[in-house]
This record gives structure tokens, sequence and C-alpha cells, in this order.
């Protein structure tokens, strides 16, 4: 059973050698915190972790003059950095949910509308196209011969993207 | 060419657990976890001396300054 150490203090194996500038480092921060040694070293140890996590979680580190637009700030706790904070989004008040959530309704419904005009106006041009093309084709043998074949061609094609599509979705739909 | 002298240091047991395990983790020496460490709380100080903010983000955009640790 190893003897106990010393309140702060470790048994001999604990101990560590330290370079003169890091040695003279911790001392200013000893210095500046009114702190022990141990008990800064452990503050960097946590400090380290923290530095870890946060990085293994993808995130940029450095500094920024708004702490609002840090998603997770350093502070200091006292004389040492020891703490994390987190900055969360106030919660929304009910009024402030309540015109989010109209905005978001007529933006959708502009565009569901948006959509809806797109659609029918293309139906309505490829009806009219169609029909124009169908009449001059089937139903109009005295228009010139050249206008009934390029009303055919453009009945093919309308009948075969038709044809196309139906078939498009069917199978998309499977 | 500089002198390196060397100091003796002890910690508590704590402390040298959380060193070693941080070592083992960045695959180098407790030396050099003090000497990150130590680095990162005067980067901290000096900055928020100079009445700045430093922290973490997921978009850097946001960042004034990014700060890539060299190691």
């Amino acid at each position: 059973m190893p003897e106990p150490a010393s309140p702060g203090l470790a048994a001999p194996e604990s101990a560590s050698d330290l370079p003169p500038d890091l040695a003279a480092l911790l001392a200013g921060l000893a210095r500046a915190s009114d702190m022990g040694a141990d008990d800064i070293l452990s503050s960097v140890t946590t400090l380290m972790r923290r530095y870890r996590a946060q990085r293994a979680l993808g995130t940029h580190f450095g500094v920024a003059a708004d702490p609002s637009r840090l998603d997770t700030e350093l502070v200091q706790t006292g004389s040492l950095v020891t703490d994390l904070v987190r900055r969360l989004k106030p919660d929304e008040h009910d009024e402030e949910r309540g015109a989010r959530l109209r905005a978001e309704q007529r933006t959708a419904l502009l565009a569901d509308v948006k959509g809806v005009v797109l659609f029918v106006a293309l139906l309505v041009g490829v009806i009219t196209v169609t029909g124009i093309c169908g009449w001059l084709a089937l139903f109009s043998p005295d228009s010139p011969l050249e206008t009934q074949h390029w009303a055919q061609t453009m009945l093919a094609a309308v009948v075969s993207g038709a044809v196309s599509f139906l078939v498009g979705r069917k199978v998309a739909g499977k | 060419m500089v002198e390196k002298a060397r100091l003796s240091l002890q910690v508590s047991a704590e402390v040298e657990r959380a060193l070693a395990d941080l070592a083992r983790e960045e695959g180098t020496t407790k030396t050099e976890i003090v000497r990150r460490g130590l680095r990162l709380m005067e980067l901290v100080r000096s900055v928020h001396a100079e009445g700045r903010h430093i922290g973490f983000v997921k978009d850097r955009s946001k960042l004034d300054t990014e700060i890539v640790p060299l190691w």
C-alpha cells in the first residue's frame, strides 16, 4: 500500500521534469492566479480535455469580437481559464413563434401557387398546341401539305413526350 | 547554445494521471502536454485581456481570427 501523498503533492514517482521555459510560464501563471502549480496543471489538463473534445466535433478555434458569434466560448473563472460556455439561442416567445409560423406558411403557400400556375400554364400550352396540330393534321384537308406535315410532326412529338412522361412516372413509382 | 536545465516538479497523482492519459492519446510526452496546455491558457488569457472572445464555432466564417495550433 503506497504512502498517501501530502495534500496537493504526489508521491515522488509522480514528479515530472519541466524545462525552464515551461517552469517560468507556470510560475508566472501561479503568481498571476495566486494558485499552486498543481492547481494550474489540473486546470491545464481540464482545458486540454475540453479543447480536444471540441476539436473532435470538427469545430474551428478562434477569436471573435462579438461573443454571440461563438458556438462555445472559453471563459475565465477567476484568474484561470477553466470553463466552456455553450451559447444557446434564447427561447422563442409565443408571439415570435406565431410570426415565424405565419411567415413560413405564407412562403409555402406562395411556392404552391407558383407551382400550380406554372403547371396550368404548361398544360394549357400543350393542350392548345396539341389541339391546333391535331386539327391541322387530321381535320383540315384544305391546309397546305407542308403545314399538315409540320402539324403531324408536332403532334407525334407531343404524343411521344406524353407517353415518355407517363411511362417515366410509372417506372419511378415502382 | 542555450543551456537546457531542467526543473523537477511534483504534481498530484490525479494530475499525473491526467497528463499521462493526454500524452498517450496525443502520442507525445507529458512535458509537451504541459507546454501545449500552458500556451493555450496563456493565449486565452491574452485574448481576454484584449477584450475579445475565444472559442469554437462550426462555421469558421463567424471567426474574426482562426487559430490553428501547430501541434
